[in-house]
């Protein structure tokens, strides 16, 4: 939750940190500390677009698509989990 | 779809498919499939607008080198390119670092180049909403549209099983 927050004050503490007035969209946007918990839209997004072109019943695709998100983030954690493990032992 | 049946006599839908690249989620719009088609568009155009609110413009380009590897970035513009606009964004892009190079602009049209982590998260979100853009791309070009509208109403019951134990029995009936 905190980092949550910490994210959106980053979102919105943009244009002291560069030279230039910060300009949505053409300049980047510094969130170097956050980066992995934009996997979270990424994953959604991915997700819906699936769902979306391969289910029957649309309205079944909000549970469907936070369904599949939910399984590739935790399978991602356990994969990377797995790894870090590997890194410890060998 | 979620079943393993094809959907009975797909037709040949160019026209979506070049309006599915020019907009996404357009080529459902125009075959009927609208909640489809805006479902597709925001998620798609969501996912591409927050790569570029990320890693700023300078993360879709066609002819820019990440800075210091050497490596090309055109393979994932190839990806990029699979949405319309990234063409036209790239060639923003282009006009930008041209006025500034030869000095004809103002200055204060020039961008702040994302390195790192940004440049990464970027050009992945823009590559990845490309290649999304690409499934859906497929899906209209080869679909028949008055089946899926039939689906998406509701009128269209059956299920996969249904349909499987339908043709079982109609073949057991002609042997």
């Amino acid at each position: 939750m905190i980092t949550m927050i910490n994210l959106i004050f980053a979102l919105f503490s943009q244009s002291g940190s560069t030279t230039l007035a910060y300009r949505p969209f053409i300049d980047p946007l510094k969130l170097d500390d956050y980066w992995l918990i934009l996997l979270v839209p990424l994953v959604f997004a991915i997700s819906l677009t699936y769902k979306t072109i391969k289910t029957d019943d649309l309205s079944k695709l909000p549970g469907q698509a936070l369904y599949l998100t939910a399984q590739i983030v935790v399978f991602m954690i356990l994969a990377a989990s797995a790894l870090w493990l590997l890194g410890v032992l060998v | 779809m979620s079943t393993s049946q094809r959907e009975p006599n797909p037709h040949f839908n160019p026209h979506a498919a070049v309006a599915g690249w020019l907009l996404p989620g357009l080529g459902h719009f125009i075959l009927g499939l609208r909640k489809r088609g805006i479902i597709l568009a925001v998620a798609i155009c969501s996912l591409w607008l927050l790569g570029i609110l990320i890693g700023g413009i300078s993360v879709i380009s066609r002819t820019d080198r990440t800075e210091g590897s050497g490596e090309s970035r055109s393979w994932w513009y190839y990806g990029q390119a699979m949405i319309a606009p990234s063409i036209a964004v790239d060639m923003f892009r282009n006009s930008l670092k041209e006025s500034h190079a030869d000095g004809s602009g103002d200055g204060s049209l020039t961008y702040e180049p994302s390195f790192g982590r940004m440049a990464e998260q970027g050009t992945l979100f823009t590559a990845l909403a490309g290649m999304l853009n690409l499934l859906a791309i497929i899906d209209v070009l080869y679909c028949n549209p008055a089946y899926r509208r039939e689906r998406d109403s509701g009128q269209l019951v059956l299920s996969s099983s249904a349909i499987a134990k339908a043709a079982t029995s109609a073949a057991e009936t002609r042997a």
